[in-house]
């Protein structure tokens, strides 16, 4: 089966991981292909082809780069795998970090607001970026990850520090708000012929954030050797976790380790 | 053998040397006034007191309204927004839920009447039968539109509405001018308190019963009454406030007069800018532009509407706020060269009193 990873810096927890599992899946024949979050947000699909378009010259080069390749054929793969930004998380973090939803029983002398606003702001923004994600690839069935939380070291003091995951950390009606974006992220993608593979338990430590075992280690998917190690990229642990929960989600056989 | 038009204007000149008419500006006379000048010519409104960038001008009124806080806040003014949009919430949320529409989130105001009731409650008059309930949803009856899906306790009205009252305490407290917009003189009351709504009941929420609500056409009594009282209740919070009052020029969207809606417009308006003229003579803290009688003015080219015939075309909006910017020097006088970003369409303003067209008939 040919499998393509897609996506922005995210890909490198899943391209470090890569080579330790090919043994587990033998029939899988993976290919990566990667641009910086921003960079990755602004390409599309033309006929088959995903990336920049050929008058993008500095994109171009970046791409041949990283990729060695300008564009990638779509056409050639089974199953496209992308891994891309937050889907809309960081607005609904914001609004929840700054706001107490009047029929939850939270008060945290914050303004109130009301369920129907909350919810809405949860539909509107990730609608906003599913749609953007869809548009991308044209019509292609994808599977979806959005990028992983960062570690919990984003929660307190330090250099890693990151507003509003430290609020959140913090937020008594955190699970619920967790379980909220990720029922309505679902949905969205299903609505869109996207297949939603969410982060894994056994990476997350709390609601939005990600076990702090998981941000040490990570490499820069530009060149796979730089240690980035700032908690918003993961190490190759975490990209194989995150390949097994895609293998699972389209039924890619896995040859059995042995005891 | 009759003269002739030239030879009567020159012994009227020979003979009416002096006449009340002669010696006044060109502004008080149609010819040159109007007809021959822009369509808001610079001299329509001659402010009474400034309104500067520095102004903390407090909005509120009916749909048009909206029109006048956008406007000013992109002029750079200091318009009050005592509930901001919080961090995070899209602005297609925040304007479906009443954020950054007014200087708190009360929505439309259509009527003195309704506007004096909420400052009442500031100042501890609590309003009676201000929660209404549809399908075990529970509505702020008061501004029903800022939370059109209710919500799910009465408790939690009330806190919200206590929280809202108080962003209504501190913009009233903290404005320079309050600028507002007289919409309707057509109301729902409650019969047994007196209690008016902004949308009749039904429309939004509530149930409609003749038993418990009955339909009110205020006149120029009646409103001048309520904005005095109005008034009053807002100097105890501040004593210093001025007024913009403006007059709607949006139509009806429907009537329940009994009378043809066209009349039932007229009328409604007709009350409404009489009040306006009693008031602002009366005081001099009390201003009024005629936002209205640009919009009514026969100097349109194409009409001031858009085919609804209801909604003010954009670049009419734009024309009436850059005369209203421009008399307080805060654009430059030359409306054609220097509007104001046009309007947003009539479209995006909130407005519940078009939810009426629903209750047409042949209307599903």
């Amino acid at each position: 089966m040919k499998i393509l990873i897609a996506g922005t810096s995210n890909i490198g927890a899943l391209k470090s991981a890569a080579p330790r599992l090919a043994n587990e899946f033998p029939g899988a024949e993976i290919t990566f292909y990667g641009l910086p979050g921003g960079k990755f947000n602004e390409v599309s699909t033309r006929g088959t082809a995903f990336g920049p378009r050929r008058a993008e010259t500095d994109l171009v080069a970046m791409s041949k780069r990283i990729n060695g390749v300008p564009r990638i054929d779509l056409a050639p793969f089974d199953r496209v795998f992308v891994i891309t930004d937050t889907l809309g998380l960081a607005p609904i973090l914001w609004l929840a970090a700054r706001t107490d939803v009047v029929d939850w029983p939270s008060r945290r002398g914050v303004p109130l607001i009301s369920d129907a606003a909350f919810e809405e702001t949860i539909a509107v923004s990730i609608a906003e970026r599913t749609d953007h994600l869809r548009s991308q690839f044209a019509d292609i069935p994808l599977h979806v990850a959005r990028s992983p939380y960062p570690t919990q070291a984003v929660a307190r003091q330090g250099p890693h520090l990151q507003k509003p995951y430290d609020e959140i950390a913090k937020h008594p009606e955190a699970a619920r708000i967790e379980a909220m974006y990720n029922t309505a992220l679902t949905a969205a993608l299903t609505a869109r012929d996207m297949v939603f593979v969410p982060q894994p338990e056994d990476t997350i430590a709390q609601p939005f954030l990600t076990l702090e075992s998981c941000g040490i280690g990570a490499l820069d998917f530009r060149n796979g050797e730089s240690v980035l190690d700032d908690h918003r990229h993961m190490n190759a642990d975490f990209g194989a976790s995150l390949i097994h929960a895609f293998a699972l989600s389209i039924g890619l056989r896995q040859t059995p380790t042995q005891p | 053998m009759r003269p002739t038009a030239r030879e009567t204007a020159k012994i009227a000149q020979k003979t009416m040397t002096r006449s009340p008419y002669s010696g006044l500006p060109n502004r008080a006379f149609w010819r040159g006034g109007m007809a021959g000048a822009s369509l808001v010519p610079p001299d329509l409104y001659q402010p009474k007191f400034p309104i500067t960038k520095e102004s903390r001008v407090f909005t509120a009124g009916s749909c048009f309204a909206q029109h006048v806080g956008t406007a000013m806040k992109t002029a750079g003014i200091s318009v009050i927004d005592a509930e901001p949009t919080p961090r995070g919430m899209p602005t297609e949320v925040a304007k479906r839920h009443g954020y950054g529409i007014y200087s708190a989130r009360f929505g439309n105001i259509y009527t003195v009447k309704q506007f004096r009731q909420m400052v009442d409650e500031l100042t501890g008059s609590p309003i009676e039968d201000a929660i209404w309930e549809k399908g075990g949803r529970y509505w702020d009856a008061m501004r029903p539109g800022v939370d059109a899906r209710g919500l799910s306790s009465v408790e939690h009205v009330v806190e919200l509405r206590a929280q809202h009252l108080q962003a209504v305490h501190a913009a009233l407290t903290d404005a320079d001018v309050i600028v507002f917009t007289l919409g309707l003189t057509e109301a729902w009351e409650h019969l047994a308190t007196g209690t008016v709504y902004p949308t009749a009941p039904g429309t939004i929420a509530g149930t409609y019963d003749a038993e418990t609500y009955g339909f009110v056409n205020y006149d120029v009594d009646d409103v001048l009454d309520e904005f005095r009282a109005l008034d009053a209740a807002i100097r105890r919070i501040n004593a210093s406030a001025k007024w913009v009052l403006t007059v709607s020029p949006v139509p009806l969207a429907a009537t329940a007069s009994g009378d043809h809606v066209l009349p039932a417009t007229v009328r409604s308006k007709s009350v409404l800018r009489v009040v306006c003229d009693t008031l602002s003579r009366d005081h001099d803290h009390i201003d009024y532009f005629p936002s209205y009688e640009i919009v009514t003015s026969p100097a349109h080219p194409n009409g001031a509407f858009e085919d609804d015939l209801r909604s003010v075309k954009p670049d009419v909006v734009a024309q009436i706020m850059a005369g209203f910017l421009a008399s307080h020097g805060l654009v430059e006088p030359t409306p054609s060269t220097n509007l104001p970003p046009a309007a947003e369409p009539d479209d995006d303003v909130i407005c519940e009193e078009i939810l009426l067209n629903t209750f047409r008939p042949g209307t599903s």
